[in-house]
């Protein structure tokens, strides 16, 4: 190949460069607003991927930062209500804590961090639109799609910048097993399983653990009146932020949780807590919230470490599987090969991972602890606005119980009706209706309704009828 | 400073030979080609339509509606049917039925029209929170419901119920409840035996508490349960955007992935009793094998399958693995069963070239031998 700069690796990543620019201006075209961002992101790895690159290469190369006005986050919004609920300083009854606004802007801000948590686990296996409509209505296949291979492209290019030290030694000097498993960086590797996982970036795991540590110490101010000096509060909150720091996250949990359950000190008659009615339910709700938080960030921060071990497993793995490719003369040439390697050799360490028990039971943890913050969460919301005149959750809740304990009822009585028809008409000597028609009558453009039939022979005498508000049938009974 | 692999020991015997590897050249070529296709991609979504993803295109009548419509039962009026026995095709209620419809070169609903069948749907909707106290004998009343219309519409007293993966396992438990009204049944990859230890879904779900996940949530939503099932195989979505990305040139291809992308996340919720009762009874309890399940006091025995039943697994089915599938062979009661072995995935059984070539032909040639009025 003949190069214009003397340098093949530069010339290439020129012409990668105009491909980038390219790629910038179709996404402007292509795309709808809401995943230029996604689109904005990839080309900026990418671009940072050249830029590396020709770093590595002694290039002065400059000017990729900004493409296409990339890296600008946008501006979310929160999506936890706490704007509709009312008199919210009135909570003050519950002491300094309430009384701060701050305090209630705190847990809104640890709310969104945690959905963001919470959502992207999942957001990793791909976009999910919520349902068809939404689909045919804004060509979300389309949209879901550009994102998913704008994510799967940042992997790839990722990939790429991974393997970039590797490529400019074996241009240079030539590149010996030694050299591959010395430069191939442990680091960047998570950051491709990361974005595989759809991990957070560590400063969103360090925020989301600030925001809880900050919500600890408003509780352990209201601890100081009950006398916890504030000395203690500062000493236990630094113990466990530095427990979760070192990864140590067993112990910090264990210290929130203490210092949570301090709070129980001041709810008594000799300080000026309310310790009854609304607030002291409040209270309780906010003390098992964060200890959910608390658990939950221990459990994702766990999560994170093992997925993390075993990506340096994987990496091992695939060095170790490349070198002896290499002495067989097997060894990748192309890029697309060595991508097979990784996805390979990744997906066998994963495999392994997801085996042990030890992965299984913490998954399961770390999937109740979600939903236990999701929960109080809301039991809290409710509380809020429970002066307001709208009904809650709850109240329709047991109101779709009511009625689905009243549907299965119709259906029963229906079926025994039909039942008892059935054997008068047999009685009676009646011939038995023949078959309604052939296939060719069956309606056409109507639809018919009927209620479908139970199964159940159990008599629906059996069962109350739902008094208001509490369902005879109560699903708690199943558990 | 970054960690290096060197630091896992295998350092200490590398090699100092200077070995063949990615050559920088062919690298950044690649770099380059990748960077082209994704571009070239971008463009052809640009031009791409929801007309070209459009599925289920086979003309099909609502004839029921169920539970006040939110769950709707489909006719696909066939003029060329020679079979009097209607066939209802039962699918998993966590996923869409138009899979089996989803595009008419690839479209297991035509295959068993063109074969002469009377062929029915289930569109089982997307439960809300509404829905959360839905429990899983709800779900065989509906499709008692459904079976009912077809025998007074159709005048048989039997229909043929095909019933894929969770749908065949309901499929299943009707037939237990209610053999008379079932003239031959067919499980597709269907799960069955749930103490699966070696296997990934099974193993996870041992450790899964249903009961804070079903109180929080209500209803259990389709991106849930999606990440559960897609989790089993992180990798894959790489290595499948790769795919992708490589068949960009190709409308056709592009619209074909995207048309099975769609149907894989379009995935309604799983009401939370259901989804509680599924969960503890079933993959925990595996009361199915056992045959110890019971629909409100009913016991279902599956002994009384005695109808004809045709079972197919297939070999290389993660979610569903063989070892899953054919205990249901043993467990049923009929005299005239078989079990088939399809050479492919869970998806591929009913969606692959192969599957259109030779398993939907099996399936109806099976149906048609024994539903002969």
């Amino acid at each position: 190949m003949a190069t214009t700069s003397g340098n093949i690796f530069t010339d290439l990543l020129n012409m990668q460069m105009e491909v980038v620019k390219k790629a910038a201006d179709a996404a402007g075209e292509v795309l709808p607003n809401n995943i230029t961002n996604n689109i904005s992101t990839m080309l900026g790895d990418l671009a940072g991927t050249v830029a590396t690159t020709l770093s590595n290469t002694g290039s002065s190369f400059t000017g990729f930062a900004n493409i296409g006005g990339m890296g600008d986050d946008a501006k979310q919004s929160s999506s936890f209500p706490f704007n509709m609920i009312p008199n919210i300083g009135n909570l003050g009854s519950i002491g300094n804590l309430a009384s701060m606004p701050a305090f209630m802007g705190n847990i809104t801000s640890l709310y969104d961090t945690w959905k963001n948590l919470y959502s992207s686990w999942m957001g990793a296996m791909g976009r999910v639109p919520a349902a068809m409509s939404d689909m045919v209505n804004n060509g979300s296949v389309v949209v879901g799609a550009v994102n998913n291979l704008t994510t799967m492209a940042q992997t790839y290019f990722k990939l790429s910048e991974l393997m970039s030290p590797v490529i400019k030694m074996a241009q240079d000097t030539g590149l010996t097993a030694e050299m591959l498993q010395k430069y191939l960086s442990l680091d960047e590797y998570n950051k491709i399983i990361s974005q595989t996982f759809s991990f957070p970036a560590e400063e969103t795991m360090k925020k989301f653990t600030d925001q809880i540590n900050t919500l600890v110490k408003y509780l352990g101010d209201v601890g100081q009146i009950a006398g916890t000096s504030v000395g203690d509060i500062t000493q236990m909150s630094t113990k466990a932020m530095s427990a979760f720091a070192s990864g140590n996250v067993d112990e910090a949990a264990k210290l929130y949780v203490k210092m949570i359950d301090n709070m129980q000190k001041p709810v008594n008659p000799l300080t000026n807590m309310v310790f009854f009615g609304r607030d002291r339910v409040a209270i309780e709700l906010l003390q098992e919230m964060l200890k959910s938080y608390v658990l939950f960030a221990a459990h994702y921060t766990k999560m994170q470490q093992m997925v993390f071990s075993t990506g340096k497993d994987a990496l091992t793995n695939m060095t170790t599987y490349i070198i002896e490719q290499a002495k067989a003369e097997k060894a990748p040439r192309t890029f697309d090969e060595f991508f097979h390697i990784f996805v390979g050799s990744s997906e066998k360490a994963f495999d392994i991972l997801f085996n042990k028990d030890e992965y299984a039971k913490l998954q399961g943890e770390l999937s109740v602890s979600g939903a236990r913050v999701k929960e109080q969460t809301d039991k809290f919301i409710e509380l809020m606005i429970s002066e307001l005149p709208i009904a809650t959750r709850s109240e329709l809740d047991e109101a779709y119980q009511s009625i689905h304990f009243l549907k299965t009822q119709v259906r029963r009585l229906e079926r025994k009706l039909a039942e008892q028809e059935e054997a008068i008409e047999t009685l009676g000597g009646k011939p038995a209706p023949k078959a309604a028609a052939s296939k060719a009558a069956a309606p056409k453009a109507a639809t018919a309704t009927i209620a479908p039939k139970t199964v159940a022979s159990k008599a629906p005498a059996a069962k109350a009828a739902p008094a208001k508000k509490a369902p005879a049938k109560k699903p708690a009974a199943k558990k | 400073m970054a960690q290096t692999a060197e630091k896992n020991g295998s350092a200490k015997t590398a090699d100092k030979r200077s070995i063949p590897f990615l050559e920088p050249g062919q690298f950044m070529k690649d770099m380059t080609e990748m960077s082209s296709k994704v571009v070239r991609g971008l463009q052809h979504l640009k031009e791409m339509t929801e007309d070209d993803l459009s599925v289920g295109q086979t003309p099909r009548v609502k004839v029921l509606d169920v539970d006040g419509g939110k769950i709707k039962l489909y006719h696909y009026p066939n003029p060329n049917a020679t079979c009097k026995v209607p066939l209802l095709l039962n699918f998993a209620v966590v996923n869409k039925e138009y899979i089996l419809d989803l595009q008419p070169d690839k479209s297991f609903v035509k295959k068993m029209m063109d074969a002469g069948l009377d062929v029915y749907t289930i569109d089982w909707g997307y439960p809300t929170r509404a829905d959360r106290y839905r429990e899983v004998g709800d779900y065989v009343d509906y499709l008692d419901s459904c079976i009912d219309y077809m025998r007074k519409t159709s005048g048989q007293p039997s229909v043929n119920l095909l019933g894929i993966c969770q749908g065949g396992t309901s499929a299943l438990i009707y037939s237990a409840l209610f053999p008379e009204k079932i003239r031959n049944l067919v499980t597709v990859v269907t799960p069955f035996e749930f103490n699966l230890p070696d296997s990934l879904i099974f193993k996870w779900a041992q450790h899964v508490n249903p009961d804070p996940i079903a109180d929080a949530v209500g209803t259990i939503s389709g991106e849930v349960m999606n990440a559960g099932f897609l989790m089993v195989k992180p990798m894959q979505r790489l290595q499948k955007f790769h795919t992708f990305v490589n068949i960009m040139d190709s409308k056709e291809k592009v619209a074909n992935f995207l048309r099975m992308e769609r149907w894989l996340f379009d995935s309604p919720g799983q009401p939370g009793e259901a989804y509680r009762e599924y969960t503890k009874r079933v993959f925990i309890g595996n009361e199915l094998s056992k045959n110890e399940y019971d629909i409100d006091g009913r016991k279902v025995d599956f002994k009384k399958v005695t109808m004809p039943v045709l079972s197919i697994y297939a070999a290389q089915d993660h979610l569903v693995p063989p070892e899953c599938a054919k205990p249901l062979y043993d467990a049923v009661g009929s005299k005239d069963k078989q079990m088939v072995e399809f050479p492919g995935g869970h998806v591929g059984v009913f969606m692959s070239g192969q599957s259109q070539k030779y398993v939907a032909p099996a399936i109806s040639s099976w149906i048609l031998e024994r539903s002969k009025v």
